[in-house]
């Protein structure tokens, strides 16, 4: 099964590769159009999981966060020597001007995915923490399902502060400059990933890639 | 030579009558909104829908909040958004509330000049009385920044700002906008968003040589944003054609990611991030429901409720929230 995923991802990518090769990519270019596409291509399959218009599948999920482990982090920035930018290219020169911060951007790819491969069992609910169960009141004893340990938490209804909305303060769903800073053993400060809703993960890796895609990528 | 020298002078002197005349002539109508109370909430919520906070704060750069933008680089030289912090002397702290709605709506600036359309005024047309007061009451709770925000580029002739009142009087097309009978309030609601506030339409289409919108050519897109960019065509058919829907079109204004699994980069990147991400889900909701079924030309029973006179449906111009 997880084979049949990645080599399904694989043929998927190639697909896609092909056609932009028609473009005039060769090369390098083409290789990293390749694990563009092919992360583009699971990210198509997880969003309307992640939007709960199709089952969630843990499975399907911890697959695709391999997917994009496997474009992230130096896999990716490997890919971007410093050279002249062909015309098939969608890259900007500021990726090269601005090193540190791509290269960051791409590591926090991969953290993410990373993230995301240990938050998929939680799927779209946030767990509540085993370790400070709320005490249960004896309304709540006696009805069926409602075990603390267990009981999934509604997403907290989304609106925003006055300083949140005029940017006087980051908001409280995002780190501040979306790039988040990985700890000195690799792993993002102040996320812990066992108990954050898989859904959670996702929209960070897509912020991740809109936060790249904007400064580094030609056109929308 | 006598008489073609005095025929040139009497060019001349024409034209500095004309250019007098232009630069004189008045453009703002006078507002009297008086010390009408804004709600500090609606006004952050319409700041963040309208992109006033995407715009006026140098983000990328760490700048206060609506201390001065990042600068838009246009044919026409290179706009940099101005710092409207309740600073006196650097942002608008000195202004009147009156001098704000006719900067805001009428894109006029307190001293009588007119601003350049890179200020997106006309779609702030039709914005309330309250939805004025509302924004000017957000912007007094922005600390004020003494500093001021890098002067515009504007290359030759178009630094003439007086010329202004002649592309106003050309191009201009201020936002109005009728609720229409038959739509669900979601409908209406987008309608509102997408061609006020929000304005999609400054970047989703095209302008002609002198930056005027191509009307006839409405969300068709536009292949010459500032900074080379491009922005797709969104009429109804278009999106359709993409695999847009409601639902994944609300999905992505909050997240970047598209129905190909792609994710916004460049300016809609910023538009998602600083503005669209901040909204209700509601009115995400309501932006794609307008989109995905805009009314072509003419809209499919779409009789101006206001002009219609139909009870129950009465045209109040301004932004109501969803959230009421």
């Amino acid at each position: 099964m997880f084979k049949n995923k990645i080599l399904g991802a694989i043929a998927l990518s190639s697909l896609g590769a092909a056609a932009l090769a028609h473009n005039g990519a060769t090369g390098v270019v083409m290789e990293r159009m390749m694990g563009m596409s092919a992360m583009r291509d699971v990210m198509k399959d997880l969003a309307p999981m992640m939007q709960g218009q199709v089952p969630y599948d843990e499975w399907a999920v911890r697959d695709a966060a391999t997917v994009l482990q496997s474009h992230a982090g130096d896999n990716m920035a490997r890919l971007f020597p410093e050279e002249p930018i062909p015309a098939s290219s969608f890259a900007k020169p500021e990726i090269w001007s601005d090193w540190a911060r791509f290269e960051a951007l791409s590591e926090e790819l991969r953290l993410y995915a990373e993230g995301l491969d240990i938050a998929a069992v939680n799927g779209l609910d946030v767990p509540v923490p085993i370790a400070a169960p709320a005490p249960p009141s004896d309304e709540m004893a006696g009805m069926p399902g409602m075990d603390a340990a267990t009981m999934p938490m509604e997403t907290p209804p989304e609106t925003f502060t006055v300083e949140e909305l005029m940017g006087l303060v980051a908001r409280a769903d995002q780190n501040a400059a979306t790039i988040a800073a990985p700890t000195a053993d690799g792993k993002i400060t102040g996320i812990d990933f066992e108990v954050t809703a898989a859904d959670d993960v996702f929209e960070r890796i897509s912020q991740t890639c809109a936060s790249c895609h904007s400064l580094y990528r030609k056109g929308n | 030579m006598r008489g073609l020298i005095r025929t040139a002078v009497a060019f001349g002197a024409m034209g500095f009558v004309g250019i007098a005349i232009v630069a004189s002539w008045p453009i703002a109508e006078p507002v009297h909104l008086g010390m009408l109370a804004g709600d500090a909430y609606r006004g952050a919520y319409l700041a963040r829908s309208g992109g006033c906070i995407a715009c006026h704060t140098g983000a990328a750069k760490g700048g206060a909040a609506l201390s001065g933008g990042a600068p838009l680089d246009t044919p026409f030289g290179s706009f940099v958004p101005p710092n409207i912090t309740p600073d006196p002397v650097y942002g608008i702290g000195d202004w009147t509330l009156d001098q704000f709605a006719v900067a805001l709506r009428q894109g006029v600036r307190p001293d009588g000049k007119a601003y350049y359309p890179a200020f997106p005024y006309e779609f702030y047309a039709d914005l309330s009385d309250q939805d004025v007061a509302d924004l000017w009451a957000a912007i007094q709770t922005v600390p004020p920044v003494p500093v001021a925000a890098a002067e515009s580029d504007v290359s030759f002739p178009f630094n003439m700002r007086w010329g202004l009142k002649l592309w106003r009087a050309a191009y201009l097309s201020p936002a109005k906008i009728s609720p229409v009978m038959g739509q669900s309030p979601d409908w209406n609601r987008g309608q509102q968003l997408v061609t006020g506030p929000a304005h999609c339409a400054a970047c989703h289409t095209g302008r002609n040589m002198l930056g005027g919108l191509k009307e006839s050519e409405a969300l068709a897109g536009n292949d010459n944003l500032p900074g080379g960019s491009k922005a797709p065509a969104i009429l109804a058919a278009d999106l359709a054609a993409k695999g847009w829907t409601v639902a994944n079109m609300a999905y992505s204004l909050r997240t970047g990611v598209m129905p190909d699994g792609d994710v916004f980069g460049g300016g809609m990147a910023e538009v998602v991030q600083a503005g669209t991400s901040f909204l209700d889900e509601a009115d995400r909701e309501a932006i794609a429901t307008y989109l995905l079924d805009q009314p072509g030309t003419p809209a499919p029973s779409g009789t101006p409720i206001a002009d219609a006179g139909m009870a129950g449906m009465v045209h109040t111009p301004g932004m109501q929230m969803n959230v009421d």
